[in-house]
């Protein structure tokens, strides 16, 4: 093997790839996009909040829950004396709102009523709900005979924090947070053998639809070529990454002081400290984790999408051939809520040793639970063994595959030249 | 130190039931230009793909350059393969830098060597054209350029003139000359005997995986024998099918090209029967054209191998 040609062929690689419109496109915008997935979402319900000009009506029967709940939320509610006939009317006119009839007595028969023209929103809705069942749960408690010190002992805080016990001491536990983080490291992990993996891919097969790969089989060996490809496309998707993580940071650091003053920003920053709290708890190991079963999965799935590459000779051929392939990296995602659920259970543990599954399964375990230390080095050491397979038998399949043209070969096609070489 | 560029023996290579190869033995000679002829499908770009370690015989040996054939000879080895293959959104220049870097050429002197090549070609103006612009012609001409660029002392061309005009055929040929006169050996498959007669020292004539007939192009000219007739004449043309022990290579008005089954013997038979009918013109005894050989020899084996059957 030489390691110079492989050299030759990762800079040819990656220097073709990145100067391409699509890669500097997409390394480019989809940060942007991501910020306006997540920013967006914030500023339109920032506006929302300030676009209720018109206030809903409260026409009371019972002449004391009317005046409570202006006392509650006075930005939403307003006392009319208005007939109802006549508010009805004022509705379908569009006129208002809507309006809450609360009725004379506030037993458990009796119903509050709340019209609107349809629609409206589920926030509007939802707030006049809990207004209403705030102030009526208070007006029956002091009914009952309670005094105001009994009411506001009920309305106290009950403060709670989880935190974990290792052998480092005692820390604050981020267990929500950190499965959160392992699944979203994992669907990154799964993207990237799928985006990479079917660059791999596509480049095989325009190699050979292309008939280039014989030119190239006549300079380098074709395990060479194969390598060569997959490690110079692994530096792509790093490079990528890192872009994408870096724009990333900077588009919320920037949006974030800008929006900082508004309400929507006030609450940002305050989940800020928590969320800074929770990222200290994290070891250094996640990086290294993050960063193995990434490069670990890729390896795998590019080698076999290239074979399958090797083996077709045009796009459709692809889209049939690969489902194997295909299929044991999508499996995990059907299974992923319950891995999250119980990350120490017999499924995750399972699942998180079928070397195909370690690098999308075995990130949620590592990040949500102290996943024992021999699982952890033995589905490791499979997947490496795995990987080094796939690779093999992947540049075994190419080898013949790349050369051969005419009808769509089978799997026992492949399996033959797999064993025959 | 072999005086043979090249030695197979008793090579054998199948794709499943079908034999590609069966039991090829041959020699190349060491700074000549060598054809591979024969029909489509006979095997010729398989023996070539194992002479480049693309295929691996399934049993025999290849020797290159006196070694057995390995991939540490490939850098030494110059392939252009019948199937051309190009990078469509590379620029000439480019593509030429990536495949001379992979036989092992630093940057500066592929691109150096490039241009240089681009100028003899005179398509120095393609330079930082793509691929895609280019028309078949010009992209073969790239091709060929990748193939040469390292300077390697085996060459081996797969149909080099399919898709080129007469005159860059010509240039092409006269390219090659250069090469072999610097030292390359070079060998070419190719259906286009008219080339082969311009420009090969050496040929072996394959069919269904076997070899036919190989030697120097005089050599297997000469075994042929003087048995070729042309005969240029004024008059009816009825004559000719009267002719007794003779094939009829090719006749159009007033010219007639014949093998005579009986060799030179005949040529006085032929004349006196011509001459009962029409005038001569013009009466000559020629060596067989190779592609009256190939063709009447891949007849012949034909014929053999349906007997056989």
């Amino acid at each position: 093997m030489s390691t110079s040609r492989i050299a030759v062929i990762i800079r040819h690689e990656v220097l073709t790839r990145v100067r391409t419109k699509a890669f500097i496109l997409a390394t480019l915008l989809t940060p942007l996009g991501f910020a306006a997935i997540t920013v967006l979402p914030v500023l339109v319900s920032m506006w929302s909040e300030d676009a209720v000009e018109t206030k809903v009506l409260v026409s009371d029967r019972s002449g004391v829950i009317g005046r409570d709940l202006l006392l509650e939320d006075s930005s939403l509610f307003e006392l009319t004396t208005k007939p109802e006939d006549e508010l009805r009317r004022d509705v379908t006119d569009e006129k208002i709102k809507g309006f809450v009839v609360i009725p004379a007595t506030f037993s458990e028969n009796d119903t509050v009523n709340l019209y609107t023209s349809g629609g409206g929103g589920l926030s509007l809705h939802g707030r006049v709900k809990e207004s209403v069942r705030a102030v009526i749960r208070h007006r029956r408690i002091m009914d009952a005979g309670a005094t105001p010190s009994v009411l506001s002992a009920m309305d106290m805080k009950v403060a709670y924090k989880a935190k974990s016990l290792s052998e480092e001491g005692e820390g604050a536990d981020a267990a929500e947070f950190k499965t959160m983080l392992g699944y979203v490291l994992s669907f990154i992990i799964y993207m990237a053998m799928f985006i990479y993996g079917g660059l791999v891919m596509r480049a095989v097969l325009e190699e050979k639809t292309n008939r280039i790969v014989e030119v190239l089989a006549s300079s380098a060996r074709p395990f060479e070529i194969m390598f060569g490809k997959i490690l110079g496309v692994a530096c792509v998707g790093l490079l990528q990454m890192v872009s994408w993580i870096a724009l990333s940071m900077l588009i919320t650091y920037v949006a974030g002081a800008q929006y900082a003053p508004a309400p929507g920003g006030a609450a940002a920053a305050g989940m800020a400290p928590k969320l800074v709290e929770s990222i200290g708890t994290l070891s250094a190991w996640v990086p290294i984790a993050f960063l193995f079963y990434f490069l670990a999965g890729y390896f795998l799935y590019s080698a076999l999408f290239a074979a399958v590459a090797a083996a077709a000779n045009q796009e459709q051929d692809v889209q049939s051939l690969q489902l194997p392939v295909s299929l044991p990296l999508m499996i995990p995602f059907l299974f992923i809520g319950a891995v999250m659920n119980d990350p120490d259970g017999t499924l995750a543990t399972v699942m998180s040793m079928i070397p195909l599954f370690t690098p999308t399964i075995m990130i949620i375990r590592v990040m949500a639970t102290q996943v024992p230390v021999w699982q952890i080095v033995v589905s490791s050491v499979m997947l490496v063994l795995t990987f080094v397979g796939a690779v093999w038998a992947g540049g075994r399949i190419y080898r013949v595959g790349i050369l051969s043209y005419g009808k769509k070969p089978s799997y026992r096609d492949m399996l033959r030249w797999l064993i025959n070489g | 130190m072999s005086e043979n560029v090249i030695e197979l023996r008793n090579v054998v290579k199948r794709y499943g039931s079908f034999v590609a190869t069966n039991d090829v033995s041959m020699d190349i000679p060491k700074g000549r230009i060598f054809g591979l002829l024969g029909p489509n499908g006979a095997g010729k770009t398989t023996i070539l793909r194992m002479i480049t370690n693309i295929l691996i015989p399934d049993s025999g040996t290849v020797t290159v350059l006196g070694e057995p054939v390995g991939s540490h000879q490939q850098e030494r080895i110059g392939y252009l393969p019948e199937e051309r293959g190009l990078y469509k959104n590379l620029k000439v220049i480019e593509q030429i830098r990536y495949f001379g870097e992979l036989k092992g050429l630093p940057t500066a002197e592929a691109l150096r060597r490039g241009r240089a090549w681009l100028k003899r070609l005179s398509a120095e103006e393609w330079e930082n054209k793509k691929i895609r612009e280019l028309s078949k012609g010009m992209s073969q001409k790239v091709q060929f350029i990748t193939t040469v660029l390292h300077h390697p002392p085996l060459l081996i061309l797969d149909e080099p003139f399919s898709g080129l005009d007469p005159v860059n055929a010509d240039l092409l040929i006269d390219v090659i000359h250069e090469l072999r006169n610097a030292g390359s050996s070079i060998i070419l498959s190719t259906h286009v005997m008219e080339q082969v007669e311009r420009l090969c020292d050496d040929i072996a004539l394959v069919n269904k995986g076997r070899i036919l007939l190989s030697g120097s192009v005089r050599e297997v000219r000469s075994r042929y024998g003087r048995n070729t007739m042309l005969l240029e004449y004024e008059g009816p043309r009825d004559f000719v099918s009267g002719l007794r022990d003779v094939d009829v290579l090719m006749e159009s008005e007033g010219r007639v090209e014949l093998r005579l089954h009986k060799g030179t013997t005949q040529v006085n038979e032929v004349i006196a029967a011509a001459l009962a009918s029409v005038t001569i013109i013009r009466s000559e005894l020629a060596e067989p054209r190779l592609h009256d050989i190939f063709v009447a020899e891949v007849q012949k084996d034909e014929l053999n191998g349906k007997e056989g059957a």
